[in-house]
């Protein structure tokens, strides 16, 4: 209902309802997680078993695809692989979005300058809104969303701490990023 | 909580992340030595190598270079409140940024660590006093500061300065740490889907900075041109303005007689 109203006020009654959201970040941020958690349809993934130190026993090599349709709406989320030697596939997966959703796995600071290097590249070559989701804040040592905000000298308003595996966690982040939207075409 | 491996977060970006925060910052080195260091509001206050003070800036240097070669040390900062009574140092924290840079630069003089800006990343300048931020940094400031107030990535001054790229992504890192340079971020614009050709006519009359996609721009059609302001552009100003050349040669000379005289007198 929240993020219903949110989509309404940001798209200010466009009448058209195909939205795309582009999900991105460093490999072990959640994407694939995301998406599947907040996907009302079946989520297409091109994982691939890997190996990895962190546990991580998939990856993915091209993209995610999930949506979810609220009233006219339809929005469209597109995951992109997490790691560097796909960064090709960004460029083509971002294209048209409307929003980006970062994500960044706080368990892991490992991930944070890969993020730094995404954001910076990020802010540098587009004009699209964003929001950054930290991730694993149900665990006890994590970095915070404050604390990401401090790393990468960005307004703390734009960072949100997310538990991908919880949907409603997954929701706020896209209510989140509808008010960013709402703001700045205000503003 | 801020924890992580100096390998991915080094010292100096520690340093600046705690910003104002009071607290003891630990490191702890694969041979399981403890390094401490004490900070409250943006004061350096002390630091300790297993229990053992560290009392002059000498020692203190020695015990920077050391951590920065062991780069699988693994740091916590604990948020506390610190008795002013056990103080060694009182030094503005950006201090112990600038030495800690210096040990960063023995380590990684020929290697580019994860930590360091994307090439392609464009800066832009800040406009702070560069006075204090040390002659070895303040001698690429000076040949590098006409870009940045424009606006230019580390490739760009790789083509336009006889330095190396490694050397030039060094030296973004540390102006960026010491808050000189900053990322130069579009305005954000929005691609609001909307129904028909009419609809965007009359949304561009009104003269709004929302620009719109078509109706199938959401999901794989060619977006709208983005409004798009090449730094490559900005280099191309820059190399037409022979005033500002000038300029930036006045002030190398000025520089370089301040670092002679100083000399004399030293």
């Amino acid at each position: 209902m929240v993020l219903k109203t949110s989509l309404e006020r940001c798209m200010n009654n466009h009448k058209n309802q195909n939205i795309k959201i582009f999900v991105t970040g460093p490999s072990g941020a959640g994407k694939t997680t995301f998406i599947r958690s907040i996907s009302q349809s079946e989520v297409l993934t091109t994982d691939v078993p890997c190996t990895n130190a962190k546990g991580k026993k998939e990856t993915t090599v091209a993209m995610d695809y999930g949506s979810l349709n609220l009233d006219r709406y339809a929005i469209h989320l597109f995951g992109s692989p997490g790691q560097d030697r796909f960064d090709f596939t960004w460029d083509i997966l971002r294209q048209g979005a409307l929003g980006v959703i970062m994500l960044v796995g706080g368990h892991d600071p490992e991930q944070l300058p890969l993020l730094k290097k995404m954001h910076d590249k990020f802010l540098t070559e587009l004009t699209i809104p964003y929001i950054l989701g930290v991730t694993h804040q149900d665990l006890a040592e994590v970095w915070t969303p404050a604390e990401v905000a401090d790393y990468l000298e960005i307004d703390p308003f734009l960072c949100v701490g997310i538990n991908a595996l919880d949907e409603n966690s997954a929701t706020d982040v896209l209510v989140r990023l509808f008010e960013i939207i709402e703001k700045e075409i205000e503003g | 909580m801020l924890f992580g491996k100096i390998k991915s977060i080094p010292l100096p970006q520690i340093v600046r992340i705690i910003g104002e925060k009071s607290g003891v910052l630990e490191i702890k080195s694969p041979e399981n030595n403890l390094y401490s260091f004490r900070f409250a509001r943006r004061l350096f206050l002390g630091a300790k190598k297993q229990d053992n003070p560290i009392g002059d800036t000498f020692a203190l240097k020695s015990m920077l270079l050391e951590l920065s070669q062991k780069e699988e040390s693994f740091f916590i900062f604990k948020e506390v409140e610190l008795q002013e009574d056990d103080v060694s140092f009182s030094l503005p924290a950006v201090q112990l940024i600038i030495a800690s840079l210096h040990s960063l630069r023995t380590m990684y003089q020929k290697n580019l660590p994860i930590f360091f800006p994307d090439p392609e990343t464009v800066f832009l300048s800040t406009g702070n006093d560069p006075s204090w931020i040390g002659s070895e940094f303040f001698s690429f400031w000076i040949e590098a500061e006409p870009f940045f107030a424009k606006g230019t990535s580390a490739k760009e001054l790789a083509k336009n300065l006889p330095i190396e790229l490694e050397d030039i992504l060094f030296h973004i890192y540390t102006l960026r740490l010491l808050n000189m340079i900053k990322t130069a971020s579009k305005k954000r614009t929005f691609y609001l889907p909307i129904s028909d050709q009419s609809d965007l006519n009359s949304i561009e009359s009104h003269h709004t900075n929302i620009h719109l996609g078509s109706d199938s721009a959401a999901i794989g059609s060619k977006p709208p041109p983005l409004p798009s302001e090449s730094s490559t552009t900005a280099i191309q100003i820059y190399q037409s303005d022979q005033q500002d050349i000038k300029k930036g040669l006045l002030r190398r000379l000025i520089y370089g007689f301040k670092n002679f005289f100083r000399k004399m007198y030293e």
